[in-house]
């Protein structure tokens, strides 16, 4: 029992942090853009097949393959932001009805270039780690691990770095974000470039555990979704909090319950959060 | 005479701050109240628990003898109490009778069917309304642009609109929210004229707040001052600009005039 | 200002709209001149979509977008089909009885849903279509689970059976009709005046005494028992659902019509549905791009043409001026 426990435990942070890099780059572009980005889940997919056509295509080694995912995903992003979604900067609606397109263009074109089949990754390590009666496989750790690493470094860089203090400026409050000086025609493109970086390191970092196919993105999109509501939209700590929260409860509900229970669970969590305190739990309250 | 609009203890905390604290005073039937203080005061908090976009966490309000504390704005307007917005606040897309017409049409109600499914009852009600959206645009000098959409209208056309859709409720008291922001020294004057013939004609009585002391000390028979979300003084325009609890909190400490 | 305006239509507008209606009658029409049963199922494809985007229409002229609507779709389907299966009840009475338990559930799920506006109200109808989903998925014995309930009878009306698409297309062209009728007479009444004062803005319409809470409440049960009708027709005509029939990619194609035809106006479900619905099967030997094709109208359509295909003919005639 006590085993399972851990085991439960250790699968629910690597589910945490998963479900955190998505949040933070979902929200990171809602709290930049104000737009609620249902592309997001896409990609993550994205990012999987980049990581894939790298490492088995390319033949390059995975640090420098995720290193150039994240390149590529600034990039895109910066481009996604100046195509589709500069117009909707002021209109939260329409700029979330922009993303469902953009998702579906990007499902789609996914599934033209590479197929619906899921597509097998090579494993980058193999091997097990054995803590007492616990057993974590090596590749989870090194997801882990690397998840962890990115996170830490996209906190420091937002915290500690000119331009992260106007990114955050920015989510506070428009109009304060002026007299910092960060300049719009940078930070937006940025910001979203950054956003969907995030998910698409975490789309490589997954790739070797979940597979990859054009349909991949739909169940961290919606985990994004509910570490939002439950953390509030624009809020990092309160991502952070759900993150690992929903984590450990699928994690513990599908090991005791089973897994359809989990997914019962979470939503009506979500719902019932949304109607007690719309902002998140951490949220402030809106007037 | 129970009173007419009167505020006993009112108070409103915002998580641990209070905006507002122990706010008592009356505005009296066919006067017109000012309600004036510093930036920051408590007014715009004051005016929005008395057409109750929030609820008081303490006291109470009591309308012609009738309490309605926390009651939701469009309840408030139906006791007979219309208000005006800061800003120019209009129904952008619907022409100038369109936007009395929305106010007007409060006092005929209508059945559920009817209101659903119009028909005859329905049309009645419209041509019923229709006077009061007609002498309302007469008194505010709006008849000229009655087909024009709201939303196209000069800012100082707006801000009549909106004093005008209050009025087609056929409100006891007009609760106006800083009606002269953002107009020019002449459109003030005129305004103020304005409000006085409104008065007049349609037997209003006023509960202004206001930044502009010129309109107030001319319009206003009661001025209640706020200050840091309490009463420092009431009285009439004349004992207000003498008192020196009022000049202390307009020229003193960190206050600036506006 | 025909659609938009709750003011009466002018005279040059009339003829614009004389012609709009002359150009349904003709499209309604075309199955009949290519005689193909197949086009006569796309036909009625059409009329269902514009049917359920019209309801997601009048949830949208109180401001408020659902992702829920698939899933009310979902119940009216369910509704109509327990009880024409398990109770024996017959069609003509199992439709409007769909359209009332949407209703009643929109009803009783409306009133704290819609104290949430813009994209919180978004979110959570997002939410609760995958919870339907999911619930659904987790009571087999009454959904049929993941394999769904196939051979659900035929449409029948005082026990004649619609056996085929043509007769199924006349039934389901007087619905259409009779919910737009329906929809129009709302919109024209004072029901539809308080809907476009909420729209237009929630806190001068509260101020001038409209009750918006419950307004929007109307609006969101009016649309969702319009959903559960369509559900019930949908369900009958296909003979087959299931839970995954109803997921979250059903309300985003409402959506997508929607948007596509115009948000605001009456003729903006149906112009969106002719539009779309039929795309595909024009663009046959491109299938494969169909999604994207969808995808890029989508945001073209809300970058140049705010207003929908709805609002074109006026933006072409260059007859208003810009802003609004």
């Amino acid at each position: 029992m006590s085993f399972l426990i851990a085991q439960s435990l250790v699968n629910g942070v690597i589910l945490g942090t998963l479900y955190l890099m998505m949040a933070i780059g979902f929200t990171l572009v809602f709290g930049v853009m104000r737009i609620v980005n249902f592309a997001h889940g896409e990609f993550y997919m994205m990012g999987a097949f980049a990581a894939l056509i790298g490492v088995t295509w390319l033949g390059l080694p995975y640090a420098l393959t995720l290193a150039l995912t994240v390149a590529f995903a600034i990039l895109l992003g910066a481009l996604v932001e100046r195509v589709v979604f500069r117009p909707f900067r002021s209109d939260e609606l329409s700029g979330m009805i922009a993303s469902l397109g953009l998702a579906m263009i990007l499902q789609n074109g996914a599934l033209l270039l590479f197929g619906p089949d899921p597509q097998a990754f090579p494993s980058m390590v193999s091997g097990v780690f054995r803590i007492g009666e616990m057993i974590i496989p090596k590749s989870r750790s090194l997801a882990l691990g690397v998840g962890v690493v990115i996170l830490v470094g996209f906190y420091v860089f937002l915290m500690h770095t000119r331009f992260g203090r106007g990114l955050r400026a920015l989510v506070q409050d428009q109009e304060v974000a002026a007299l910092y000086g960060v300049r719009p025609e940078i930070v937006y493109p940025l910001g979203l470039g950054l956003g969907i970086a995030l998910a698409a390191a975490a789309g490589g970092l997954m790739a070797p555990l979940f597979g990859v196919s054009p349909f991949i993105g739909a169940t961290p999109l919606l985990k994004a979704f509910i570490v939002v509501i439950l953390g509030g939209l624009g809020s990092i700590p309160g991502a952070a909090l759900a993150a690992m929260l929903l984590g450990l409860i699928e994690s513990f509900t599908s090991s005791f319950v089973s897994a359809s229970a989990a997914d019962i669970v979470t939503f009506a969590l979500v719902v019932g959060v949304l109607l007690v305190r719309p902002s998140g739990i951490l949220g402030r309250g809106e007037s | 005479m129970s009173g007419f609009l009167k505020l006993n203890g009112l108070g409103k905390r915002f998580g641990g701050l209070a905006a507002l604290t122990d706010v008592t005073f009356e505005a009296t039937e066919g006067k017109v109240t000012g309600l004036i203080g510093p930036n920051g005061a408590g007014k715009t908090t004051c005016f929005n628990l008395l057409t109750g976009t929030f609820a008081p966490t303490a006291g109470k309000v009591l309308f012609q003898g009738k309490d309605i504390t926390g009651l939701p704005p469009h309840k408030v307007v139906e006791a007979g109490l219309a208000r005006t917005f800061q800003s120019a606040t209009t129904f952008p897309k619907a022409s100038v009778r369109e936007n009395i017409m929305r106010g007007a049409l409060l006092r005929h109600p209508l059945g559920p069917v009817a209101s659903i499914l119009g028909g005859a009852t329905a049309k009645r009600a419209v041509s019923r309304a229709e006077e009061t959206v007609v002498e309302v645009m007469d008194a505010l000098e709006l008849t000229p642009y009655a087909d024009r959409e709201a939303g196209t209208l000069a800012y100082g056309h707006q801000k009549r609109l909106g004093v005008a859709i209050g009025l087609a409720t056929r409100p006891r008291i007009l609760l106006l929210d800083e009606p002269a922001a953002g107009l020019n020294p002449d459109e003030v004057d005129r305004f103020g004229q304005m409000l006085t013939m409104l008065k007049e004609r349609f037997d209003l009585s006023m509960l202004i707040v206001e930044h502009h002391m010129r309109l107030i000390m001319r319009i206003c028979d009661h001025i209640v001052v706020l200050d840091h979300g309490e009463m420092i003084a009431e009285g009439s325009p004349a004992e207000i600009q003498k008192d020196p609890r009022v000049i202390e909190a307009y020229l003193g400490g960190d206050a600036h005039a506006g | 200002m025909s659609t938009v305006s709750t003011m009466p239509a002018t005279g040059r507008v009339s003829v614009g709209g004389a012609v709009f209606a002359i150009a349904l009658v003709v499209l309604a029409l075309v199955p009949w001149f290519t005689g193909s049963t197949f086009h006569f199922h796309i036909a009625i494809m059409v009329c269902l979509a514009a049917m359920a985007s019209a309801g997601l229409a009048t949830i949208a002229w109180v401001g408020q977008l659902s992702l829920a609507h698939g899933a009310f779709v979902g119940i009216g389907a369910y509704a109509s089909v327990l009880l024409v299966t398990r109770l024996g009840v017959p069609f003509l009475i199992a439709l409007p009885a769909s359209a009332i338990v949407a209703g009643a559930v929109a009803y009783l799920i409306g009133k704290p849903l819609l104290r949430l506006c813009g994209v919180y109200f978004v979110l959570i109808t997002f939410a609760l279509n995958e919870l339907f989903r999911l619930v659904m998925l987790e009571f087999p014995s009454v959904s049929g689970g993941s394999s769904g309930i196939a051979g659900i009878p035929k449409i029948s009306l005082f026990g004649i059976v619609l056996e085929h698409q043509p007769e199924v297309y006349v039934f389901t062209l007087v619905m259409l009709a009779f919910v737009m009728a329906l929809l129009w007479t709302i919109r024209n009444g004072p029901l539809g005046r308080r809907f476009a004062a909420v729209e237009e803005n929630l806190v001068l319409a509260e101020a001038s005494g409209i009750p918006t809470a419950r307004t929007q409440n109307a609006a969101f049960v009016i649309g969702s028992a319009i959903a559960g009708f369509t559900g019930a027709i949908m369900a009958h005509y296909i003979g087959f659902i299931s839970p995954e029939s109803f997921a979250f990619q059903l309300s985003v194609s409402y959506v997508i019509i929607l948007v596509t035809g115009g948000r605001l106006s009456l003729a903006g479900p149906l112009i969106g549905a002719i539009f779309l619905v039929p795309l595909p099967e024009f663009l046959r030997s491109a299938q494969q791009y169909q999604h994207i094709i969808y995808g890029v109208v989508l945001i073209l359509v809300l970058r140049f043409l705010p207003g929908g295909l709805a609002a074109l003919p006026r933006k072409l005639l260059g007859s208003e001026r810009s802003g609004g």
